[in-house]
């Protein structure tokens, strides 16, 4: 069957076949491998896209079902060369060691951080806890989230 | 300095963050076919019967391979170099089965979804054979073997230092307990996966989740009978290790179904199935006598430690010996009698995680000497004062100066930072508690004195005195890459960026040990920097014909090269590289092969603050403190994300994480929803200190951190419950529901 998803900005036709999770379509069918499967029983997090703004596990997410949806991988986040504030803001507080939580990490951050701007760390904390991290003890992520927020706010600011 | 001791994210992080970075899990290769492997169903059996003509006959399958006709030499996935001795006991297939995991088939497909429709069509009769599953069923006389030709206990590991006699008599007080911990595991995010291509030419070469590549290309030269410069293995970007990823794992099966298919194989473990059949941490049991005065000063111990190797061999005897050497490095009292060994199970293999041996040793002395400080009224911190060692004291096994240990200093420094004194006990009678702890611990930096402990490192300058530093020391995001080129960046007197790290390829990487034993920063980083050195004599003995000056009057500063007598007097790196290359037919690149010259310890001391709710049994860790004595610090960033996930993997140990058995040893909780990590909404705020104090061989005076962040953390957490409820408790993990009180 054939799906339709505007996928990074862009609308995309996907031929794909029933049975198949979202995070199968995105990385076999469409080359996107920064999303990843953990575990694919949707209980750590690394296969986490947005669909209409919302982090989901794209793992347990049937492709059927997000047709005529928005999704945003972490390949849509930075403009061609030009890294997005909360991806400059996690490398520079020291948020990713192996990586591999990271991609679902930033898209959780971009949903938290696209509906308040001034998390608290508590709330951080809930927004990302979907997310395993077994490199970090969490804390760099979440100082890499409270400086994306500065980030972000420095370049509304410009 | 301009780049030791400041803070650098990982060099691999723009790709990271993009989602650009290639793990091998990423990867995918022309004509490439989706392997699968058929694991035991059974803890324990005989298989006789297997029938893959099914499996074969589906359309879209290209390659089938059980014991039948596959490889049968017999090794020990642990094996790193020629001549190091370990029992050798697995094979690629197994026609008795011992564990739930163990392999017994496999398939190479055109896609996932027709390779595991083979796997269902593989017929396996199965004889049931007697299992045992615990370290005290294994140990019991009448219990079923898991290996005929070896007993279930392994060969003991004894050692004896002082007078251990008199030292019990000495004592005012002696206590006796014994301390449980349970397999847990690694739970890196990335599974083990192997991309194999065997070519017609009898070439193989293979992209692997591995934290070992050189020792996973000699058991494949082995088992495929093929020379080193015919078994290229290379680690892409690795998703996490944590010592999970040191055997080698599902290699040699992706290069079986690859040899027989004659396509590229990917073999990638679903979680479940890395959960059942790669590695644990191993389960352990210690029966702990200590002798103590009145004064808190230890006279003797005596220690019986077994710990669970599960269904294979793998390092077990290596673990026990590590076992009996910790005290050595950490307290003053040498009456001590150690008895280590690994016992056989039916349950997954346990091999190298974090700390090695050491949180499970730490576990039961730490819990055990809080137990006798509060019997005996003293407190914990000057007991700890009283018994650890000095700087530079002589080790009583190796008769060899211990460095420049700073235990110490970290809990004085730990005490002043955590209010020890005056964070006194609450005593209330709500049903809320609260409870302060802490725990000490050291651990080795590589493996000195054990084995050969070597790595290889080359720096090649470019025609525009840029360099590429090829290193075999794999990052699997613990920092090891910046922090070989913030050391090379540092002897060459250049920028970061004119540094490009190539890692973890046996084709065009010079030869290590491996990435495990805190030998990264240590053993790596010297190095790193003799090498660096290497390149900086080099250059300047080159500059000194253009200087007309020794070499020794010139530096390196800048990216430029200098007279040191007339600072005026200089020459761009690029410039003069350029005309080395061009007009001289220079090509500058040194390779240097350094082996460790000392054994030294990291230490620690943590301190933290707990809150029991003894009607839900729930525990907060309120407070976390972790100092840490790690030398010069070379990367603060990453010195402090290591500590950081390592409490996060310690408090597991200590509070949640366990792999859970039922009666025939199938796991419970083979999944991230029962296996429970700290999420992070339950993780403390963790604060920090070092204690800089250089010791050498050390790179600048450093020493190794990753491992010893998980150890302390568990004795910490509770020393602190059994502070807060006036319990004791001899086993982990501690649950809500040894926790509620009874009603």
């Amino acid at each position: 069957m054939e799906i339709n998803i505007i996928l990074n900005g862009v609308q995309k036709a996907v031929e794909i076949e029933e049975r198949w999770s979202l995070l199968r379509v995105l990385r076999d069918q469409l080359g996107l491998f920064g999303a990843k499967g953990g575990c694919k029983t949707g209980d750590c997090g690394t296969c986490t896209v947005l669909i209409d703004g919302e982090p989901k596990m794209s793992c347990v997410i049937l492709a059927k079902n997000v047709d005529s949806k928005t999704i945003t991988t972490i390949e849509g986040l930075s403009q061609k060369n030009n890294l997005h504030p909360i991806q400059r803001a996690f490398i520079d507080a020291g948020a990713v060691q192996c990586g591999y939580c990271t991609p679902g990490m930033i898209l959780r951050a971009k949903a938290l951080l696209d509906n308040d701007i001034d998390p608290s760390r508590q709330q951080i904390r809930e927004a990302i806890n979907p997310s395993l991290c077994r490199c970090t003890g969490y804390q760099k992520i979440i100082d890499g989230i409270t400086l994306s927020s500065q980030y972000i706010r420095e370049e509304v600011r410009t | 300095m301009n780049h030791i001791g400041q803070p650098y994210p990982v060099h691999d992080s723009v790709s990271k963050v993009t989602g650009r970075a290639l793990y091998t899990t990423d990867i995918v290769l022309p004509r490439m076919l989706t392997g699968a492997i058929l694991f035991s169903e059974r803890a324990h059996a005989k298989i006789s019967k297997v029938d893959t003509s099914a499996a074969e006959a589906l359309e879209g399958v290209q390659a089938v391979c059980s014991f039948h006709d596959s490889p049968q030499l017999i090794y020990n996935s642990y094996h790193r170099f020629v001549g190091h001795d370990l029992p050798e006991d697995e094979t690629i297939f197994s026609q008795e089965v011992r564990y739930i995991g163990d392999k017994i088939a496999a398939v190479a497909a055109e896609t996932p979804e027709i390779a595991k429709k083979a796997l269902r069509l593989i017929q396996v009769e199965y004889e049931e054979l007697p299992a045992v599953f615990s370290i005290d069923e294994a140990e019991k006389e009448d219990s079923p073997s898991v290996h005929t030709n070896y007993p279930n206990r392994c060969p003991d590991i004894n050692l004896e230092t002082g007078d251990i006699e008199n030292g019990f008599l000495e004592a005012d007080y002696i206590y006796e307990d014994v301390y449980y911990t349970p397999a847990v595991y690694h739970a890196a995010l990335e599974n083990h996966c192997a991309i194999a291509d065997y070519s017609p030419d009898d070439h193989l070469t293979v992209w692997c989740t591995s934290q070992n590549i050189f020792a996973t290309r000699l058991l494949l030269g082995k088992i495929f009978d093929l020379p080193r410069n015919k078994v290229q293995v290379k680690k892409p970007v690795l998703g996490g290790a944590f010592g999970g990823k040191v055997p080698m794992s599902v290699e040699p099966v992706a290069a079986l179904l690859s040899k027989i298919s004659g396509k590229p194989v990917k073999v990638e473990l679903s979680r479940r199935e890395d959960m059942n059949g790669s590695s644990t941490r191993h389960g352990s049991k210690a029966k702990i006598k200590t002798g103590i005065k009145k004064d808190g000063r230890i006279t003797a111990q005596e220690i019986e430690f077994i710990v669970n190797t599960g269904a294979y061999h793998t390092g077990g005897n290596s673990i026990a010996s590590a076992i009996c050497y910790k005290l050595y490095q950490l307290y003053k009292n040498i009456n001590l009698k150690i008895t280590a060994a690994p016992v056989y199970t039916n349950t997954t293999p346990a091999g190298a995680m974090r700390g090695y041996g050491a949180p499970q040793m730490m576990f039961a002395h730490q819990v055990q000497l809080n137990k006798i400080a509060r019997q005996i009224g003293i407190d914990f911190t000057d007991l700890q004062l009283k018994n650890l060692i000095e700087p530079n004291s002589v080790n009583e096994l190796t008769k060899s100066s211990q460095g420049n240990v700073r235990g110490i200093d970290c809990v004085i420094k730990g005490k002043q930072l955590f209010n020890w004194k005056h964070r006194k006990q609450q005593k209330s009678s709500s049903p809320i508690k609260h409870g302060i702890g802490m725990a000490v611990c050291s651990l080795w930096n590589g493996v000195y004195g054990v084995h050969v402990d070597g790595t290889g490192i080359r720096i090649t300058m470019n025609e525009d005195g840029t360099f590429i530093v090829h290193t075999p020391t794999h990052d699997m995001g613990q920092g090891t890459s910046i922090a070989i080129i913030q050391i090379v960046a540092e002897v060459l007197g250049v920028q970061i960026d004119d540094i490009r790290i190539v890692e973890s390829d046996t084709d065009s990487c010079l030869w290590d040990l491996g990435a495990f034993a805190s030998r990264g920063i240590y053993v790596s980083g010297e190095a790193a920097r003799l090498t660096a050195e290497k390149m900086k004599n080099e250059l300047l003995k080159h500059a000194a014909d253009y200087f007309n000056k020794d070499p020794d009057q010139l530096q390196l500063k800048d990216g430029q090269i200098l007279q040191k007598s007339d600072l005026s007097k200089v020459v761009k790196l690029a410039d003069f590289a350029n005309d080395l290359l061009l007009k001289k037919n220079i090509y500058l690149e040194v390779n240097h092969f350094y082996s460790s010259e000392a054994d030294r310890t990291s230490n620690a001391a943590h301190f933290a603050e707990v809150e029991v709710n003894t009607e839900s049994g729930e525990v907060k860790v309120l407070d976390y403190l972790a100092v840490h004595d790690i030398g010069q610090v070379i990367n603060k960033m990453g010195a402090e994300g290591q500590i950081e996930g390592g409490v996060q993997m310690g408090l597991g140990f200590a509070l949640s994480e366990e792999m859970v058995r039922d009666e025939k040893g199938r796991l419970k909780n083979p999944n991230f929803k029962k296996y429970k990590m700290f999420r992070a909404s339950e993780m403390p705020e963790i604060r920090l200190s070092f204690i800089e104090k250089k010791d050498y061989p050390g790179p600048y005076g450093a020493k190794s951190i990753s491992e010893i962040a998980t150890v302390p953390v568990a004795p910490a957490i509770v020393n602190a419950i059994v502070n807060a409820l006036g319990k004791n408790f001899y086993a982990l993990p501690i649950r809500p529901e040894h926790l509620k009180s009874k009603k």
